[in-house]
């Protein structure tokens, strides 16, 4: 039977969850409200290109800009939401043997890669994880779609038992970019960069460092504990 | 013309606020970032400063304190995507003569704007 007061039965809930693992529920805060804040950017900006569209259809004038405007930002929304639901998971699967390789083409599948080759020498590495990798490998690869530039080859390939890396061929990331890139504070990092790579790596104990070089494309190195590796 | 500087870190809004204003034959000028707001205002004698509370390098209302102890006493209208910290903001204090809560409509960015720079 369904609560009369679902508002209250909500608090409950967050108030155990709170009990339970009050890191977490801060990390859960944090990103609500960023998630508010970022909703509320996006639905500024479609309400205000659906002013500036009225506007413009009165004169008589194109509105196709200011409808992509609105699709686009109908469809970041979404992100942030998917983004969310994500963020929600970390820490909540159990970690099972994962094969990298597959869950790399998985993470692919989701995205238009075009002319983009795709390369994974992983063979049948294993690693302790959960279905959260392959959104790992889906934001790497939507980055160096997004921000590579003229990227050709996107390859991934692990060195040694401990250690896992991500290659592009594209523009790498800007010195400016850098600082922020890695920081704890969700709104510095972004939602859409790589903050929940970063806490999905936190969540698996293993450790995330960027070694690419602008003009050259960018490298991303990726260090498991033994243990938390498949033996 | 009425002159406005508005300050916005999204690129987006920064080109509706733009947009919707030079609509009604305001001049606008954009920054994003709180930085560049505080070189304009020294420089430039705006009617009216539209100004983001959440900047990438300075919070909105620390640039406002700045442009006070500095004597520049030009009209403030803040915006915020977040609701809560309109509340702890000292509007009266600062001569903010009104913090608007994202989304906001054009007609309520014109209808303030206008209140904001009539004498």
């Amino acid at each position: 039977m369904e609560s009369e007061h679902p508002q209250s039965s909500i608090s409950e809930e967050i108030i155990g969850y709170a009990n339970v693992n009050p890191v977490t529920c801060d990390m859960l805060l944090e990103m609500s409200k960023i998630t508010r804040h970022d909703i509320r950017n996006k639905l500024a900006i479609i309400m205000g290109y659906q002013d500036i569209a009225r506007m413009k259809l009165a004169k008589g004038e194109d509105i196709e800009t200011y409808l992509d405007g609105i699709r686009n930002n109908c469809h970041r929304i979404l992100s942030i939401l998917d983004f969310n639901r994500d963020y929600e998971k970390l820490g909540a699967e159990e970690l099972v043997p994962t094969k990298v390789l597959l869950s790399f083409y998985q993470a692919a599948e989701f995205l238009k890669l075009g002319d983009i080759i795709l390369e994974c020498d992983c063979g049948n590495f294993e690693v302790m994880a959960d279905s959260l990798l392959i959104r790992l490998f889906y934001n790497l690869i939507d980055n160096s779609l997004k921000y590579g530039e003229n990227i050709s080859k996107i390859k991934l390939y692990n060195e040694g038992p401990y250690r896992i890396i991500y290659e592009d061929d594209g523009g790498g990331i800007p010195e400016d970019k850098r600082t922020k890139m890695f920081s704890s504070s969700l709104e510095d990092a972004g939602v859409h960069g790589l903050t929940l790579i970063n806490k999905i790596i936190e969540s698996y104990d293993w450790t995330l460092t960027e070694e690419g070089k602008p003009n050259v494309g960018v490298r991303f190195v990726i260090d498991l504990p033994g243990e938390n590796r498949r033996r | 013309m009425k002159k406005i500087l508005v300050v916005e870190d999204e690129e987006d809004l920064l080109h509706i606020y733009g947009t919707i204003l030079r609509e009604e034959n305001y001049t606008v000028e954009t920054v994003d970032n709180g930085g560049k707001a505080l070189e304009n205002v020294e420089k430039t004698e705006y009617d009216l400063v539209i100004l983001d509370i959440k900047l990438p390098d300075i919070m909105g209302d620390e640039i406002v304190k700045t442009m006070r102890k500095k004597g520049i006493d030009m009209p403030i209208i803040i915006v915020t995507g977040y609701p809560s910290l309109s509340r702890s903001i000292d509007t009266l204090d600062l001569g903010i003569h009104e913090i608007l809560i994202k989304p906001l409509t054009a007609n309520e960015l014109l209808r303030v704007t206008a209140e904001a720079i009539t004498p």
